[in-house]
Protein backbone atom coordinates (compact mmCIF):
# COMPACT_ATOMS: atom_id res chain seq x y z
CA UNK A 1 0.00 0.00 0.00
CA UNK A 2 1.43 3.36 -1.01
CA UNK A 3 1.50 6.27 1.33
CA UNK A 4 0.36 9.55 -0.10
CA UNK A 5 1.17 12.93 1.30
CA UNK A 6 -1.17 15.76 0.56
CA UNK A 7 0.79 18.45 -1.18
CA UNK A 8 -1.58 20.83 -2.92
CA UNK A 9 -4.62 21.02 -0.73
CA UNK A 10 -5.05 24.74 -1.06
CA UNK A 11 -4.92 24.88 -4.86
CA UNK A 12 -8.24 26.27 -6.09
CA UNK A 13 -9.95 24.97 -9.24
CA UNK A 14 -10.68 27.17 -12.23
CA UNK A 15 -14.19 27.30 -13.68
CA UNK A 16 -12.86 25.45 -16.77
CA UNK A 17 -11.51 22.62 -14.62
CA UNK A 18 -14.81 22.33 -12.78
CA UNK A 19 -16.77 22.19 -16.05
CA UNK A 20 -14.50 19.41 -17.31
CA UNK A 21 -14.72 17.40 -14.09
CA UNK A 22 -18.49 17.71 -13.80
CA UNK A 23 -19.11 17.49 -17.56
CA UNK A 24 -21.30 20.61 -17.62
CA UNK A 25 -21.36 23.89 -19.51
CA UNK A 26 -20.01 27.03 -17.89
CA UNK A 27 -23.52 28.50 -17.82
CA UNK A 28 -24.59 25.80 -15.35
CA UNK A 29 -21.91 26.88 -12.86
CA UNK A 30 -22.71 30.56 -13.43
CA UNK A 31 -26.34 29.84 -12.53
CA UNK A 32 -25.32 28.09 -9.31
CA UNK A 33 -23.21 31.09 -8.34
CA UNK A 34 -26.03 33.50 -9.19
CA UNK A 35 -28.37 31.60 -6.88
CA UNK A 36 -25.77 31.70 -4.11
CA UNK A 37 -25.12 27.97 -4.00
CA UNK A 38 -21.36 28.62 -4.01
CA UNK A 39 -19.08 31.63 -3.89
CA UNK A 40 -16.13 31.94 -6.26
CA UNK A 41 -12.87 33.08 -4.71
CA UNK A 42 -12.20 35.58 -7.48
CA UNK A 43 -14.98 37.88 -8.65
CA UNK A 44 -14.40 38.30 -12.40
CA UNK A 45 -16.15 35.50 -14.32
CA UNK A 46 -13.22 34.91 -16.70
CA UNK A 47 -10.91 34.23 -13.80
CA UNK A 48 -13.34 32.55 -11.41
CA UNK A 49 -11.69 30.04 -9.15
CA UNK A 50 -13.30 27.83 -6.53
CA UNK A 51 -11.95 26.27 -3.37
CA UNK A 52 -11.94 22.50 -3.08
CA UNK A 53 -14.90 22.63 -0.71
CA UNK A 54 -16.82 24.86 -3.16
CA UNK A 55 -16.10 22.30 -5.87
CA UNK A 56 -17.50 19.48 -3.73
CA UNK A 57 -20.57 21.60 -3.06
CA UNK A 58 -21.04 22.08 -6.81
CA UNK A 59 -20.82 18.28 -7.28
CA UNK A 60 -23.46 17.84 -4.62
CA UNK A 61 -25.71 20.44 -6.21
CA UNK A 62 -25.40 18.78 -9.62
CA UNK A 63 -26.26 15.36 -8.15
CA UNK A 64 -29.37 16.79 -6.52
CA UNK A 65 -30.30 18.45 -9.79
CA UNK A 66 -29.86 15.24 -11.78
CA UNK A 67 -31.25 12.70 -9.32
CA UNK A 68 -34.13 14.62 -7.78
CA UNK A 69 -34.94 17.05 -10.56
CA UNK A 70 -34.50 20.11 -8.33
CA UNK A 71 -34.09 23.49 -10.02
CA UNK A 72 -31.44 26.07 -9.05
CA UNK A 73 -33.44 28.05 -6.47
CA UNK A 74 -34.55 24.74 -4.98
CA UNK A 75 -30.97 23.49 -4.76
CA UNK A 76 -29.87 26.70 -3.05
CA UNK A 77 -32.65 26.30 -0.51
CA UNK A 78 -32.05 22.57 0.00
CA UNK A 79 -28.32 23.00 0.59
CA UNK A 80 -28.87 25.87 3.02
CA UNK A 81 -31.39 23.82 4.98
CA UNK A 82 -29.07 20.81 4.95
CA UNK A 83 -26.27 23.00 6.32
CA UNK A 84 -28.56 24.21 9.07
CA UNK A 85 -29.66 20.69 9.94
CA UNK A 86 -26.04 19.58 10.08
CA UNK A 87 -25.18 22.45 12.40
CA UNK A 88 -28.08 21.62 14.68
CA UNK A 89 -27.12 17.96 14.72
CA UNK A 90 -23.59 18.91 15.72
CA UNK A 91 -24.89 21.17 18.50
CA UNK A 92 -27.20 18.45 19.70
CA UNK A 93 -24.42 15.86 19.70
CA UNK A 94 -22.11 18.10 21.68
CA UNK A 95 -24.85 18.95 24.17
CA UNK A 96 -25.67 15.29 24.64
CA UNK A 97 -22.02 14.51 25.25
CA UNK A 98 -21.71 17.21 27.84
CA UNK A 99 -24.71 16.93 30.11
CA UNK B 1 -29.07 -14.62 -6.46
CA UNK B 2 -32.30 -13.33 -4.94
CA UNK B 3 -35.20 -12.28 -7.07
CA UNK B 4 -35.63 -8.55 -6.54
CA UNK B 5 -39.13 -7.40 -5.85
CA UNK B 6 -39.08 -4.05 -7.62
CA UNK B 7 -42.72 -3.39 -6.81
CA UNK B 8 -42.08 -4.04 -3.13
CA UNK B 9 -39.00 -1.80 -3.14
CA UNK B 10 -41.10 1.10 -4.42
CA UNK B 11 -44.03 0.12 -2.17
CA UNK B 12 -46.31 -0.44 -5.15
CA UNK B 13 -48.95 -2.92 -6.23
CA UNK B 14 -48.31 -4.90 -9.40
CA UNK B 15 -50.93 -2.98 -11.34
CA UNK B 16 -49.50 0.46 -10.51
CA UNK B 17 -49.61 2.87 -13.43
CA UNK B 18 -46.80 5.06 -14.75
CA UNK B 19 -47.81 8.07 -12.68
CA UNK B 20 -47.89 6.06 -9.46
CA UNK B 21 -44.48 4.57 -10.21
CA UNK B 22 -42.99 7.99 -10.84
CA UNK B 23 -44.52 9.40 -7.69
CA UNK B 24 -43.31 6.53 -5.51
CA UNK B 25 -39.83 6.77 -6.98
CA UNK B 26 -39.58 10.52 -6.47
CA UNK B 27 -40.63 10.25 -2.86
CA UNK B 28 -38.15 7.48 -2.06
CA UNK B 29 -35.35 9.13 -4.05
CA UNK B 30 -35.73 12.22 -1.85
CA UNK B 31 -35.78 10.07 1.26
CA UNK B 32 -32.66 8.07 0.43
CA UNK B 33 -30.57 10.42 -1.68
CA UNK B 34 -27.06 10.15 -0.19
CA UNK B 35 -26.61 13.91 -0.30
CA UNK B 36 -29.77 14.51 1.69
CA UNK B 37 -30.49 11.46 3.77
CA UNK B 38 -29.14 10.72 7.21
CA UNK B 39 -30.30 7.09 7.09
CA UNK B 40 -27.47 4.64 7.68
CA UNK B 41 -28.10 2.64 4.51
CA UNK B 42 -28.98 5.63 2.33
CA UNK B 43 -26.64 4.90 -0.54
CA UNK B 44 -27.61 1.25 -1.00
CA UNK B 45 -31.30 2.04 -0.58
CA UNK B 46 -31.03 4.81 -3.14
CA UNK B 47 -29.37 2.47 -5.61
CA UNK B 48 -32.06 -0.13 -5.07
CA UNK B 49 -34.85 2.39 -5.58
CA UNK B 50 -33.16 3.79 -8.70
CA UNK B 51 -32.72 0.29 -10.09
CA UNK B 52 -36.38 -0.56 -9.46
CA UNK B 53 -37.46 2.65 -11.17
CA UNK B 54 -35.10 2.08 -14.08
CA UNK B 55 -36.99 -1.12 -14.82
CA UNK B 56 -40.56 -0.19 -13.96
CA UNK B 57 -40.64 3.22 -15.66
CA UNK B 58 -39.83 1.64 -19.00
CA UNK B 59 -42.85 -0.30 -20.37
CA UNK B 60 -40.64 -2.73 -22.29
CA UNK B 61 -38.34 -3.50 -19.39
CA UNK B 62 -41.29 -3.71 -17.08
CA UNK B 63 -42.98 -6.23 -19.38
CA UNK B 64 -39.82 -8.35 -19.42
CA UNK B 65 -39.54 -8.19 -15.68
CA UNK B 66 -43.23 -9.08 -15.21
CA UNK B 67 -42.81 -12.00 -17.57
CA UNK B 68 -39.88 -13.37 -15.58
CA UNK B 69 -41.85 -12.91 -12.42
CA UNK B 70 -44.78 -14.86 -13.84
CA UNK B 71 -42.57 -17.55 -15.35
CA UNK B 72 -41.80 -18.46 -11.81
CA UNK B 73 -38.18 -17.72 -12.27
CA UNK B 74 -38.02 -17.84 -8.52
CA UNK B 75 -36.49 -21.14 -7.45
CA UNK B 76 -38.04 -23.21 -4.69
CA UNK B 77 -35.59 -21.65 -2.23
CA UNK B 78 -36.52 -18.17 -3.42
CA UNK B 79 -33.33 -17.77 -5.41
CA UNK B 80 -33.40 -16.53 -8.97
CA UNK B 81 -32.00 -18.06 -12.14
CA UNK B 82 -32.75 -16.39 -15.46
CA UNK B 83 -34.25 -18.89 -17.93
CA UNK B 84 -31.72 -20.43 -20.34
CA UNK B 85 -31.02 -18.31 -23.40
CA UNK B 86 -32.75 -15.36 -21.83
CA UNK B 87 -31.85 -12.24 -23.71
CA UNK B 88 -33.18 -8.81 -23.04
CA UNK B 89 -34.51 -6.77 -25.91
CA UNK B 90 -34.12 -3.51 -24.07
CA UNK B 91 -31.14 -1.32 -23.54
CA UNK B 92 -29.98 0.30 -20.45
CA UNK B 93 -29.27 3.98 -20.04
CA UNK B 94 -27.55 5.14 -16.94
CA UNK B 95 -29.03 8.02 -15.05
CA UNK B 96 -28.59 7.12 -11.46
CA UNK B 97 -26.39 8.32 -8.67
CA UNK B 98 -22.67 7.80 -9.20
CA UNK B 99 -23.04 7.52 -12.96
CA UNK B 100 -25.44 4.64 -12.59
CA UNK B 101 -22.64 2.23 -11.79
CA UNK B 102 -23.27 -0.65 -9.52
CA UNK B 103 -26.71 -2.04 -10.29
CA UNK B 104 -27.31 -5.47 -8.82
CA UNK B 105 -26.28 -8.83 -10.26
CA UNK B 106 -29.98 -9.54 -10.54
CA UNK B 107 -30.43 -6.52 -12.78
CA UNK B 108 -27.42 -7.45 -14.89
CA UNK B 109 -28.61 -11.03 -15.29
CA UNK B 110 -31.82 -9.78 -16.85
CA UNK B 111 -30.81 -6.70 -18.76
CA UNK B 112 -27.19 -7.55 -19.44
CA UNK B 113 -23.91 -6.24 -18.23
CA UNK B 114 -23.24 -4.38 -21.44
CA UNK B 115 -25.88 -1.99 -20.36
CA UNK B 116 -23.89 -0.86 -17.38
CA UNK B 117 -20.97 0.46 -19.40
CA UNK B 118 -20.47 4.17 -19.26
CA UNK B 119 -21.81 5.91 -22.34
CA UNK B 120 -18.49 7.36 -23.31
CA UNK B 121 -16.71 4.04 -23.24
CA UNK B 122 -19.25 2.14 -25.25
CA UNK B 123 -17.26 2.08 -28.47
CA UNK B 124 -14.58 0.00 -26.86
CA UNK B 125 -12.04 1.63 -29.13
CA UNK B 126 -10.04 3.59 -26.67
CA UNK B 127 -7.21 4.81 -28.82
CA UNK B 128 -9.43 7.27 -30.59
CA UNK B 129 -10.05 9.62 -27.72
CA UNK B 130 -8.40 10.87 -24.62
CA UNK B 131 -10.41 11.42 -21.52
CA UNK B 132 -9.54 12.56 -18.07
CA UNK B 133 -10.25 9.97 -15.38
CA UNK B 134 -13.19 10.58 -13.08
CA UNK B 135 -12.74 12.30 -9.75
CA UNK B 136 -13.56 10.11 -6.80
CA UNK B 137 -15.27 11.37 -3.68
CA UNK B 138 -14.61 9.52 -0.45
CA UNK B 139 -15.59 10.12 3.15
CA UNK B 140 -13.33 9.76 6.14
CA UNK B 141 -14.46 9.83 9.75
CA UNK B 142 -11.92 11.08 12.24
CA UNK B 143 -11.77 11.62 15.95
CA UNK B 144 -11.34 15.27 16.83
CA UNK B 145 -7.81 14.55 18.07
CA UNK B 146 -6.90 12.82 14.79
CA UNK B 147 -8.24 15.74 12.77
CA UNK B 148 -6.30 18.16 14.96
CA UNK B 149 -2.93 16.41 15.03
CA UNK B 150 -3.06 14.72 11.62
CA UNK B 151 -1.26 11.45 10.97
CA UNK B 152 -1.44 8.32 8.84
CA UNK B 153 -4.90 6.98 8.07
CA UNK B 154 -6.18 4.36 5.64
CA UNK B 155 -8.87 5.43 3.20
CA UNK B 156 -10.90 2.86 1.30
CA UNK B 157 -12.86 3.60 -1.84
CA UNK B 158 -14.04 2.10 -5.13
CA UNK B 159 -12.21 3.04 -8.32
CA UNK B 160 -14.03 2.61 -11.62
CA UNK B 161 -11.78 1.03 -14.22
CA UNK B 162 -12.32 0.22 -17.85
CA UNK B 163 -11.57 -3.36 -18.81
CA UNK B 164 -10.45 -4.65 -22.23
CA UNK B 165 -14.03 -4.68 -23.49
CA UNK B 166 -14.61 -1.08 -22.57
CA UNK B 167 -16.81 -2.02 -19.61
CA UNK B 168 -16.63 -0.47 -16.20
CA UNK B 169 -15.58 -2.52 -13.25
CA UNK B 170 -15.19 -1.28 -9.71
CA UNK B 171 -12.10 -2.16 -7.75
CA UNK B 172 -11.78 -1.57 -4.00
CA UNK B 173 -8.67 0.37 -3.28
CA UNK B 174 -6.95 1.11 -0.01
CA UNK B 175 -4.70 4.08 0.33
CA UNK B 176 -2.61 5.15 3.26
CA UNK B 177 -2.89 8.89 3.53
CA UNK B 178 -0.89 11.24 5.70
CA UNK B 179 -3.60 13.47 7.05
CA UNK B 180 -2.30 17.00 7.60
CA UNK B 181 -3.06 18.67 10.92
CA UNK B 182 -6.18 20.84 11.34
CA UNK B 183 -8.45 19.12 8.81
CA UNK B 184 -12.18 19.69 9.23
CA UNK B 185 -15.40 19.27 7.24
CA UNK B 186 -14.63 22.68 5.77
CA UNK B 187 -11.23 21.68 4.47
CA UNK B 188 -11.62 18.63 2.23
CA UNK B 189 -8.45 16.81 1.28
CA UNK B 190 -7.45 16.60 -2.35
CA UNK B 191 -5.09 13.95 -3.66
CA UNK B 192 -3.97 14.68 -7.17
CA UNK B 193 -3.95 11.77 -9.61
CA UNK B 194 -5.41 9.26 -7.14
CA UNK B 195 -8.83 9.07 -8.82
CA UNK B 196 -9.92 6.88 -11.71
CA UNK B 197 -7.30 6.28 -14.41
CA UNK B 198 -7.62 8.30 -17.59
CA UNK B 199 -8.66 6.80 -20.91
CA UNK B 200 -6.45 6.85 -24.01
CA UNK B 201 -3.54 8.43 -22.16
CA UNK B 202 -5.71 11.03 -20.45
CA UNK B 203 -4.77 12.30 -17.01
CA UNK B 204 -6.05 10.38 -14.00
CA UNK B 205 -8.74 12.00 -11.88
CA UNK B 206 -8.23 13.23 -8.33
CA UNK B 207 -9.38 11.78 -5.05
CA UNK B 208 -11.33 14.12 -2.80
CA UNK B 209 -11.77 13.14 0.81
CA UNK B 210 -14.45 14.82 2.89
CA UNK B 211 -13.73 14.67 6.56
CA UNK B 212 -16.35 13.99 9.19
CA UNK B 213 -15.55 14.51 12.82
CA UNK B 214 -17.02 12.28 15.49
CA UNK B 215 -18.65 14.09 18.41
CA UNK B 216 -16.16 14.65 21.23
CA UNK B 217 -17.20 14.45 24.90
CA UNK B 218 -15.51 17.74 25.79
CA UNK B 219 -14.78 19.81 22.70
CA UNK B 220 -16.97 20.97 19.84
CA UNK B 221 -15.54 22.31 16.59
CA UNK B 222 -17.32 25.13 14.78
CA UNK B 223 -15.45 26.51 11.84
CA UNK B 224 -11.93 27.00 13.16
CA UNK B 225 -12.94 27.56 16.76
CA UNK B 226 -13.21 25.00 19.52
CA UNK B 227 -15.77 25.25 22.32
CA UNK B 228 -15.88 23.63 25.71
CA UNK B 229 -17.58 24.19 29.03
CA UNK B 230 -15.76 24.40 32.32
CA UNK B 231 -17.32 23.66 35.67
CA UNK B 232 -16.47 26.09 38.46
CA UNK B 233 -17.60 26.44 42.08
CA UNK B 234 -19.64 29.44 43.23
CA UNK B 235 -16.67 30.73 45.21
CA UNK B 236 -14.30 30.39 42.26
CA UNK B 237 -16.77 32.36 40.19
CA UNK B 238 -17.27 35.02 42.88
CA UNK B 239 -13.67 35.46 43.99
CA UNK B 240 -11.90 34.67 40.75
CA UNK B 241 -9.43 31.82 40.36
CA UNK B 242 -6.60 30.43 38.34
CA UNK B 243 -7.51 27.03 36.93
CA UNK B 244 -5.57 24.63 34.76
CA UNK B 245 -7.74 23.74 31.77
CA UNK B 246 -7.17 21.11 29.08
CA UNK B 247 -7.11 22.38 25.51
CA UNK B 248 -7.03 19.87 22.66
CA UNK B 249 -3.25 20.11 22.43
CA UNK B 250 -2.09 20.79 25.98
CA UNK B 251 -3.10 22.67 29.11
CA UNK B 252 -3.41 26.33 29.85
CA UNK B 253 -3.65 28.31 33.08
CA UNK B 254 -6.95 30.10 32.84
CA UNK B 255 -7.67 33.15 34.93
CA UNK B 256 -11.29 33.25 35.99
CA UNK B 257 -12.13 36.89 36.69
CA UNK B 258 -13.98 37.67 39.92
CA UNK B 259 -17.76 38.07 39.65
CA UNK B 260 -17.96 35.61 36.74
CA UNK B 261 -21.44 34.35 35.99
CA UNK B 262 -22.64 31.08 34.56
CA UNK B 263 -22.42 31.30 30.78
CA UNK B 264 -19.46 33.70 30.82
CA UNK B 265 -17.30 32.94 27.81
CA UNK B 266 -13.53 33.19 28.01
CA UNK B 267 -11.33 33.07 24.96
CA UNK B 268 -7.98 31.35 24.73
CA UNK B 269 -6.30 32.67 21.62
CA UNK B 270 -4.84 30.28 19.04
CA UNK B 271 -5.95 27.08 20.74
CA UNK B 272 -8.50 26.16 18.07
CA UNK B 273 -7.90 24.67 14.63
CA UNK B 274 -5.49 26.41 12.26
CA UNK B 275 -5.15 29.63 14.22
CA UNK B 276 -8.73 29.55 15.54
CA UNK B 277 -9.49 30.13 19.20
CA UNK B 278 -10.77 28.07 22.09
CA UNK B 279 -13.88 29.40 23.81
CA UNK B 280 -14.50 28.25 27.36
CA UNK B 281 -17.96 28.68 28.80
CA UNK B 282 -18.23 28.74 32.57
CA UNK B 283 -20.86 26.71 34.30
CA UNK B 284 -21.30 27.14 38.03
CA UNK B 285 -21.99 23.91 39.86
CA UNK B 286 -22.57 23.30 43.54
CA UNK B 287 -21.76 20.23 45.62
CA UNK B 288 -24.47 17.60 46.02
CA UNK B 289 -24.38 17.86 49.80
CA UNK B 290 -23.15 20.47 52.23
CA UNK B 291 -21.75 20.02 55.71
CA UNK B 292 -23.56 21.71 58.62
CA UNK B 293 -20.77 24.27 58.77
CA UNK B 294 -21.10 25.01 55.06
CA UNK B 295 -24.84 25.46 55.49
CA UNK B 296 -24.22 27.92 58.29
CA UNK B 297 -21.87 29.86 56.07
CA UNK B 298 -24.49 29.93 53.32
CA UNK B 299 -27.05 31.29 55.77
CA UNK B 300 -24.57 33.98 56.68
CA UNK B 301 -24.08 34.70 52.98
CA UNK B 302 -27.82 34.91 52.42
CA UNK B 303 -28.10 37.57 55.14
CA UNK B 304 -25.13 39.47 53.77
CA UNK B 305 -26.14 39.55 50.08
CA UNK B 306 -29.31 41.38 49.27
CA UNK B 307 -29.49 39.68 45.88
CA UNK B 308 -32.71 38.65 44.18
CA UNK B 309 -32.00 36.86 40.87
CA UNK B 310 -35.76 36.93 40.06
CA UNK B 311 -36.19 40.65 40.53
CA UNK B 312 -36.67 41.36 36.84
CA UNK B 313 -39.24 38.61 36.43
CA UNK B 314 -41.20 39.83 39.42
CA UNK B 315 -41.12 43.40 38.18
CA UNK B 316 -42.46 42.30 34.82
CA UNK B 317 -45.38 40.48 36.43
CA UNK B 318 -46.55 43.25 38.70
Amino acid sequence: MTTVVIDDNGTPLSIGEICERCAVEEAVIVELVEFGVVEPEEQRVETWTFSVSAYLRICRALRLKRDLGINDPGIALALELLDEIQEMRNDLASMRGRF
Amino acid sequence: MDFKDYYGILGLKENADGAEIKKAYRKLARKYHPDVSSEANAESSFKEVTEAYEVLKDPEKRAEYDQLRKLGAMGSDGSFQPPPQWESATHFSDEGFDGGAGFSDFFESIFGRHGTAHRSYRSGRQQQFRMRGEDIHAQLSLLLEEAFHGGPKTVEFAVPEVDDYGLITHRRRKLKVKIPPNVSPETPIRLRGQGAPGVGGGEPGDLFIEVQIAPHPVFTLKGKNLYRTLHVTPWEAALGASIEVATLADKVKLTIPSNSRSGTRLRVKGKGFAGGDLYIELRIVIPETHSEKARALYRQLAEECAFNPRAEEERAKS
